[in-house]
């Protein structure tokens, strides 16, 4: 049942960008459980920006002896670390390291691989051949083989994880980007741009993304929940955030010597984490479905 | 055909050249001085010199890296700078461990994830069917780490059945870690199953099939599920690709020696042989799956083998 | 559809939540039932046993392989070579020295391989009378040769352990039962430095069949590797350990446990496992939790030791912001809180009494002092002697470098809060414990977590080492010719008490100048086996000998050895 129509029926017409956006939102708005997704998203970035407001930093980062270990009690609702901090402080703040990070690289991906997807696409030939290669080879490093190596050379710190995660997935994000874009360059109507005289940059900034951003849309929610994930991993093993900036996978990783004894230093990460990513995940589903009802039902 | 096998195997070796170069040129920015961590105390200045110079650390990169390239062709993979003794030892006694860990749990995460995919699409909306995909949505936000410490907490620390961490009590200390590795990875292939036999099921060669009377099975697995093999190639291909990333924290949090944290410490200690090898040898792993990936996704496809009887390809991802 | 889908969702997630805060309760405690039976049976066994002091020992050995945990690789078995604890663990079973320190007293010896000895009051000439009979563990005889090459090699074996080179003048046999040894100035800490690690004999016939007998003994060549000692090298696996099989020859009989098995368990929370487990026999705590733990159970017994070791913020005297600025190392100084160092990072297995911890040697060591000059912790204080040293507060950014490993972590996050209640940003830098080692070589940090200990316990090995402004490790860089002057006299101090004066001025002068600043004296706690006797472990070198160790079920004593005095 598809009321809209995408350019690909409708050859010639400009200015569709409006048209198919709000239709995708309406869709959207119809998925109950998107909604639900987009009311925690939401929440987390309210909790993001006013972290200070819930609960000063100085709790996140504030020894004090008594609260060593000390188990979920009403007035430390998630109780204290290993060094006497208050855990609740650091998993609230440690929110903005970890959704930085998530969202950053994934923005970084986003523009670097869409700016090279279109342009690649659009011009084709060796040019694309080479580009393709060297995107293949950058995938062949795992990456947190990449994060490693490049901690080793350049040390401990949250450019260096922006910097690898972004890298390592601006191969897949770019070829997603060149599909959508290869689909559009053979139309007509680019052609009759072309023949008025219109410039090849023009054409790519005004005729080519603005097509391919419902894909890209997608594919950037799809990429901010597995980033985030990384991103947690990179921390759990020592990379990203420096001491003593709290931030859910390192909460976890000083929670791991103490598993024997207690469970709650690391659970309350894990609910944040699984949440967000959970969120983020259904989100991007229901974002694809309302793009492209054709494809409801898929996994 | 076989020429498209063949030029395939031809472009690993210059990208793997790239790749070994990368690592090399990223390690460089490296501080630590390895003469200083092998002899520790002992380090003298002129001590550590001589055992640097010994061992080409003070080589350029250009010639660091020609040795090296050089001598993988003659089978010599370096001597390690902090073991003193050829690379291929050490990497030769953790790769079995990260093998095993990786393998096992392929194994587990297909045997759980296929079977009960194709279940979900068969039933699809039932209650199996939203418990399944219910799960494996649940699955795919916990990050390995989280999952591998809960197990941990779980079945280590509270009910005692198996041991928490390394390797030393025999087949029971490889049951988390490939448990974990084995579910992770199974809500992956649960829904891809589940997908793309949802897709092939409503294809009319399987109405075909049940038109001209075929047994509900007989056409669940015989048409069905084989057609749906070829994207699971792929997804088996890239899980595969992702575990061998994926091994250093597996092995960090279960302490298990294997590749991955082998290379953790190598690059902490800025021992560049051993690091080159590692990667090496992970990065090589990795192109091979995707080699054998892309022949069997030839294979197995007709409509690609068709397409390479004529003269240009042009394929399209 | 839509419904049903999400109120499924919502189902499942509240039943895991509920699954896994369910477990999210307090520590897990042994059942306690265990533990009362067994010590029952010990006291009425031990009642039974005062009125008869010495018991055969049991006909059937309770266990005949003894299981350590190490934290490192092998690198080296040579007694004259190596560095780290886990090759002590090994050499220290393998071979002897001449003398041995009497158990947990650093001022008394007892003899080994030397019965008896007398040493001039000048303490330049030592004269040892050698224990005869003995035989190395190939059957090679040990002759009065021995001592003198091993001396030879000693003092030729270079590194930061080799505390001989330039002490021993000459060293000739008066007898084949006789050696005397003249040092070449006043060396009151000679019998110290026979008694560590280092002081080790070694066969001349045996490292004469080496390519070079003065050069380290590859972990290969286990031909060489023969010692007088109650035990002798079996496997060496690296990356896995080594077994150690009793020495059937050796002149005290034979040890309780036949075999030991050095394990090496990098991680330590694997480590606490398998002890609890019991497959490991002896393992290092670290954390309270795990020493409360194991305390609690009656299967096990902790040894806790002081160290002659002070963990200390060690600051970098030669790089800015610290040279010649006193005023704001007192503001570090005063910002320094103990008690909180040792809960916090050390996890109460710490001493924290300011008393104990100004001096790096510990109570009966010759370079001991409680009246040393302290700064008590005082967040007025600090913040008036930052203000002096031109500082307003938050503008100072210092870098701390530690390692990765929890108490590193921990203590320079302690370190990064206590600093910031006196106006000062700290950055934390944790290294990998390799990188990390190798900061403190090169002395290339502003200030770093570093655990100083005087192990094996040697005073003028120690100032030697760390309390120069140059050389191999150089970790405070301070130069203060004054304190030089001081320390070099006491190698030429003609007596004892001379030299403990010249080691308390030296040190009264620098306590005030806070060029290092201690957290807390060291503690090692070792858990082992409940069923161990005769365990002890020896302060200075923080090893054990094994030979002296048995397993019995009773709490009495019983001399394993009954033949020897």
């Amino acid at each position: 049942m598809t009321k809209s129509t995408t350019s690909k029926t409708v050859p010639g017409k400009r200015k569709k960008q409006s048209g198919p956006l709000q239709e995708v939102w309406k869709r959207l708005k119809k998925n109950k459980l998107a909604l639900v997704c987009m009311a925690i998203i939401a929440i987390l970035l309210l909790i993001v920006i006013f972290a200070d407001v819930i609960v000063p930093y100085e709790n996140a980062i504030t020894q004090v002896v008594a609260l060593k270990m000390a188990p979920p009690s009403a007035e430390h609702i998630f109780g204290g670390d290993g060094l006497g901090r208050d855990l609740f402080a650091r998993v609230i703040h440690g929110s903005r390291v970890s959704l930085f990070l998530g969202f950053g690289a994934t923005t970084i991906t986003t523009i670097i691989a869409t700016l090279l997807g279109s342009v690649v696409a659009y011009v084709g030939g060796k040019a694309d051949a080479i580009v393709m290669r060297i995107l293949d080879i950058i995938i062949s490093i795992p990456t947190i083989l990449l994060a490693l190596a490049i901690a080793a050379g350049f040390g401990i710190g949250i450019p260096q994880v922006l910097i690898s995660v972004s890298l390592a997935q601006v191969a897949s994000f770019t070829r997603v980007v060149r599909a959508a874009v290869l689909n559009i360059v053979d139309l007509e109507y680019i052609e009759a741009s072309r023949a008025i005289g219109l410039s090849d940059f023009s054409i790519v900034m005004q005729h080519i993304i603005p097509n391919v951003i419902g894909i890209i849309l997608v594919q950037f929610t799809m990429q901010v929940a597995e980033n985030v994930l990384m991103c947690a991993t990179l921390s759990f093993l020592g990379l990203g955030a420096r001491i003593p900036t709290p931030e859910w996978g390192k909460i976890m990783a000083e929670g791991l010597p103490f598993l024997r004894y207690s469970v709650h230093i690391v659970i309350f990460p894990i609910i944040f984490i699984t949440t967000t990513a959970l969120s983020i995940n259904l989100l991007g589903d229901a974002l694809r479905d309302a793009f492209d009802p054709r494809l409801k039902g898929r996994a | 055909m076989n020429k498209f096998i063949i030029k395939r195997i031809l472009i690993c070796i210059p990208m793997m050249l790239v790749v070994i170069a990368i690592i090399l040129v990223l390690v460089s920015f490296s501080k630590v001085d390895p003469g200083k961590m092998k002899l520790g105390t002992d380090a003298t200045p002129e001590k550590v010199y001589e055992y640097n110079e010994a061992h080409g650390f003070y080589d350029p990169l250009p010639v660091k890296f020609v040795k090296f390239v050089g001598n993988i062709f003659k089978g010599d993979f370096g001597i390690s700078y902090y073991y003193d003794r050829p690379v291929w030892n050490d990497i030769m006694q953790r790769w079995p461990h990260s093998l095993r860990v990786t393998f096992l749990g392929l194994i587990i995460a297909m045997t759980i994830g296929i079977p009960l995919g194709v279940l979900a699409a068969v039933k699809q909306y039932s209650l199996i069917d939203r418990i399944a995909t219910t799960l494996s949505m649940f699955l795919s936000a916990i990050p390995v780490f989280a999952m591998s410490v809960i197990l941990m907490y779980i079945f280590s620390y509270r009910l005692k059945l198996v041991p928490a961490s390394g390797i030393k009590n025999g087949w029971k200390s490889w049951v988390l870690p490939c448990a974990t590795l084995g579910i992770f990875y199974s809500a992956r292939f649960l829904r891809f199953t589940r997908s793309t036999m949802l897709e092939t099921i409503r294809q009319d060669y399987v109405q075909t099939a049940r038109a001209k009377g075929s047994s509900e099975t007989v056409v669940i697995w015989k048409h069905a599920f084989r057609n749906a093999l070829l994207p699971l190639i792929t997804v088996t291909g890239t899980t595969l690709g992702t575990l061998i990333g994926g091994v250093v924290v597996i092995e960090t949090v279960f302490v298990i020696p294997g590749l991955g944290t082998l290379v953790v410490e190598a690059l902490s200690r800025n021992d560049i042989p051993l690091v080159l090898a590692a990667i090496t040898i992970l990065a090589f792993t990795f192109l091979m799956i995707m080699l054998v990936v892309d022949i069997m996704y030839a294979v197995v496809d007709p409509r690609i083998r068709a397409k390479y009887r004529s003269t240009n390809r042009k394929k399209r991802k | 559809m839509k419904k049903k889908r999400v109120s499924t969702i919502l189902i499942t997630a509240l039943l895991l939540l509920t699954t896994l805060t369910g477990c999210a309760s307090g520590v897990t405690k042994n059942d306690p039932t265990n533990a009362s039976a067994s010590a029952s049976t010990s006291t009425s066994a031990s009642t039974a046993e005062t009125s008869n002091p010495t018991v055969q020992p049991p006909t059937q050995k309770m266990k005949t392989e003894l299981n350590i945990r190490t934290t490192f690789d092998i690198a080296t078995i040579d007694p004259h070579w190596t560095i780290f604890y886990t090759d002590f663990y090994i050499t220290n079973q393998v071979w002897e020295g001449l003398v041995r320190f009497a158990a947990g007293d650093v001022t008394k010896f007892e003899g080994v391989l030397a019965e008896s000895w007398e040493i001039n009051d000048e303490f330049t000439e030592f004269t040892f009378h050698l224990r005869q009979g003995v035989t190395f563990s190939d059957g090679t005889p040990f002759v009065a040769e021995d001592v003198v090459f091993s001396l030879e090699r000693m003092a030729v074996s270079s590194g930061m352990g080799n505390k001989v080179r330039g002490v021993i003048e000459k060293c000739e046999v008066l007898d084949p039962t006789t050696v005397k040894v003249t040092t070449t100035s006043c060396t009151p800490q000679f019998l110290g430095l026979m008694a560590s690690h280092r002081g080790m004999i070694v066969s001349k016939e045996v490292c004469g069949r080496m390519p070079d007998p003065m050069a380290a003994i590859a972990l290969a060549d286990r031909q060489y590797m023969i010692g007088t000692g109650a035990y002798m090298i079996d496997t060496i696996t690296p990356g896995e350990g080594a077994s150690l099989v009793s020495n059937k020859n050796h002149y005290w009989g034979e040890p309780y446990f036949e075999r030991l098995n050095f394990l090496l368990v990098a991680d330590d929370s694997t480590a606490v496992s398998a002890f609890l487990n019991g497959e490991l026999d002896q393992v290092q705590i670290n954390t309270r939790m795990d020493k409360e733990l194991i305390e609690a159970d009656s299967n096990f017994k902790t040894n806790e030791i002081r160290m002659s070791g002070i963990h200390t913020i060690a600051i970098n005297n030669s790089v800015e912001p610290f040279v010649d600025n006193l005023a704001l190392r007192q503001a570090i100084a005063y910002g320094t809180n103990e008690e909180v160092y040792g809960e916090m990072a050390f996890d109460g297995i710490a001493v924290t009494d300011k008393k104990a911890i100004i001096s790096v040697f510990d109570e009966g060591e010759e370079a001991y002092s409680e009246d040393y000059e302290t700064y008590e912790y005082n967040v007025e204080k600090a913040k008036a002697k930052l203000a002096e040293a031109g500082y307003a507060p938050g503008e100072l950014t210092l870098t701390m470098s530690t390692s990765t490993n929890m108490v590193g972590t921990a203590a320079a996050t302690v370190f990064q809060q206590q600093m910031k209640d006196i106006g000062i940003n700290v950055e934390v830098l944790p290294l990998q414990p390799g990188a990390f080692q190798q900061l403190q070589m090169s002395g290339e940090f502003q200030i770093a977590y570093i655990l100083f200990c005087s192990i094996p316990y040697d005073a003028p090995g120690f100032h030697g080492t760390f309390f120069q402004p140059s050389g191999i490790a150089f970790f405070l860089q301070f130069d203060n010719p004054e304190f030089q002057a001081l320390i070099a006299a006491t190698s030429t101090a003609k007596t004892l008490e001379e030299r403990i004066a010249l080691y308390k001025e030296a040190h009264t002068l620098i306590s005030p100048l806070a060029y290092y600043i201690p957290m807390a004296r060291a503690v090692t706690v070792m858990a082992i086996s409940g069923e161990i006797r005769g365990d002890s472990f020896e302060p200075a070198v923080l090893t054990a000998k094994y030979r002296d160790w048995y397993m019995s079920d009773y709490e009495g004593f019983y001399d394993p050895y009954p033949g020897l005095d």
